[in-house]
């Protein structure tokens, strides 16, 4: 019994060192404080712990913990009431309006005229972000930092594998809306001088 | 596959999401057409500059230390709380032990103890036997006594059945009342 639960815990620790800094970039982007991230993340690995008994070798590790710092992030979004107050929805009119047809090609322009992601990008990263609901920000991330199958993104979000793909596709159009302004209103700014 | 067919699929394509078979067929769409092989790239360029984006930052030393110590902290709690198998055996041993002294010490207290308990088992044996009612044998019925008692009830249920006789005007008779409203009647009287 001692051996089992002493190996449980190194079990536990073997498993969670490989993921910490994608589990650590998650929270900082999915969750709406900053000073909060540390929280979030010792509640849900200290959660994550007490349910290990109950966790099947045959699933993903990274998936689960994934789930759980999820629900846990969500809960302080929830929480804390930043998402009515901070989350603004994109009509598609609007969406249209920020991207007409040749709205992949600025963003291509964009981002070779960047030169690759630096520190600078980081609030419009940021602000962007904030432009999605938390579902679909919560999707974008789980597959742009977590690396995970549409099948797990809808089981760590209990959503079906249509909405996946749909709140996928909704979160990429508006990054790409949102970081095409934001570089057409820096060009004008950059030829206005102002 | 059309352009029209193609184009929705960017995503998946680009996840490696779609079944073997439909992207060998955007595959092949995409070599023949120069449009969608372009918006592909494109695509591909901005998921890629979106990811590494996404992807920056490195693990904050000092908070996993804080967090890794609290799930040794919290492992080694859970430790301490389950009994080890020596530990249990121990507890077995040190519980004989005291009952073992216990009866050296006191025997004649056991013992009354024993014989009450063993009372109270033969009293409660007894009360549930007297509790059990006594089944009393009777004889069966005989042929005739059964047909008597079926004509009676046949009588019964005629008499219940009887309509109730009904007056010139359609009323039907109030019953007569019965010897014990013809008391209340008398007793409101006087």
């Amino acid at each position: 019994m001692s051996q089992s639960a002493a190996s449980d815990t190194d079990r536990f620790l073997a498993l969670l060192k490989p993921i910490e800094r994608d589990l650590e970039r998650y929270c900082r982007r999915l969750i709406w404080e900053p000073q909060e991230a540390p929280d979030a993340l010792q509640n849900a690995v200290m959660k994550a712990f007490a349910a290990f008994e109950r966790y099947s070798p045959e699933a993903s590790f990274r998936a689960w913990m994934f789930k759980i710092l999820t629900h846990e992030a969500f809960a302080l979004n929830r929480k804390h009431a930043r998402i009515a107050r901070h989350e603004f929805q994109l009509e598609p009119e609007e969406l249209e309006g920020l991207s007409p047809a040749g709205a992949p090609r600025d963003q291509a322009e964009h981002v070779s005229s960047f030169g690759g992601v630096t520190e600078n990008s980081e609030p419009e990263l940021a602000a962007g972000l904030r432009t999605l609901t938390d579902t679909e920000r919560a999707v974008l991330l789980l597959r742009g930092v977590g690396e995970l199958r549409y099948q797990e993104i809808g089981e760590s979000l209990g959503i079906p594998l249509g909405s996946v793909m749909g709140n996928l596709f909704r979160a990429r159009q508006k990054m790409r809306a949102f970081l095409g302004r934001s570089e057409r209103r820096k060009s004008f700014l950059k030829e206005t001088g102002l | 596959m059309r352009c029209d067919e193609v184009q929705p699929l960017q995503g998946p394509y680009l996840d490696s999401e779609l079944d073997a078979r439909t992207t060998l067929e955007i595959h092949r769409h995409l070599k023949e057409c120069s449009e969608c092989a372009h918006i592909f790239a494109e695509e591909q360029m901005t998921e890629e500059w979106l990811k590494a984006g996404l992807n920056r930052g490195e693990r904050t030393v000092g908070l996993w230390e804080r967090v890794e110590r609290a799930v040794i902290a919290a492992g080694q709690e859970r430790l301490q709380q389950s009994p080890r198998p020596g530990e249990r055996r121990d507890l077995i041993a040190a519980i004989s032990n005291q009952l073992h002294t216990s009866w050296a010490r006191s025997r004649w207290v056991w013992a009354g103890l024993t014989a009450a308990w063993m009372g109270i088992l033969l009293l409660n044996a007894t009360a549930r036997q007297t509790d059990a009612m006594p089944t009393v044998r009777q004889p069966a019925p005989s042929t005739s006594e059964v047909r008597f008692a079926l004509k009676q009830k046949q009588l019964l249920m005629v008499g219940l059945a009887m309509p109730t006789e009904t007056s010139s005007a359609g009323r039907s008779k109030t019953a007569p009342p019965g010897p014990r409203t013809q008391r209340y009647i008398l007793n409101l009287n006087t």
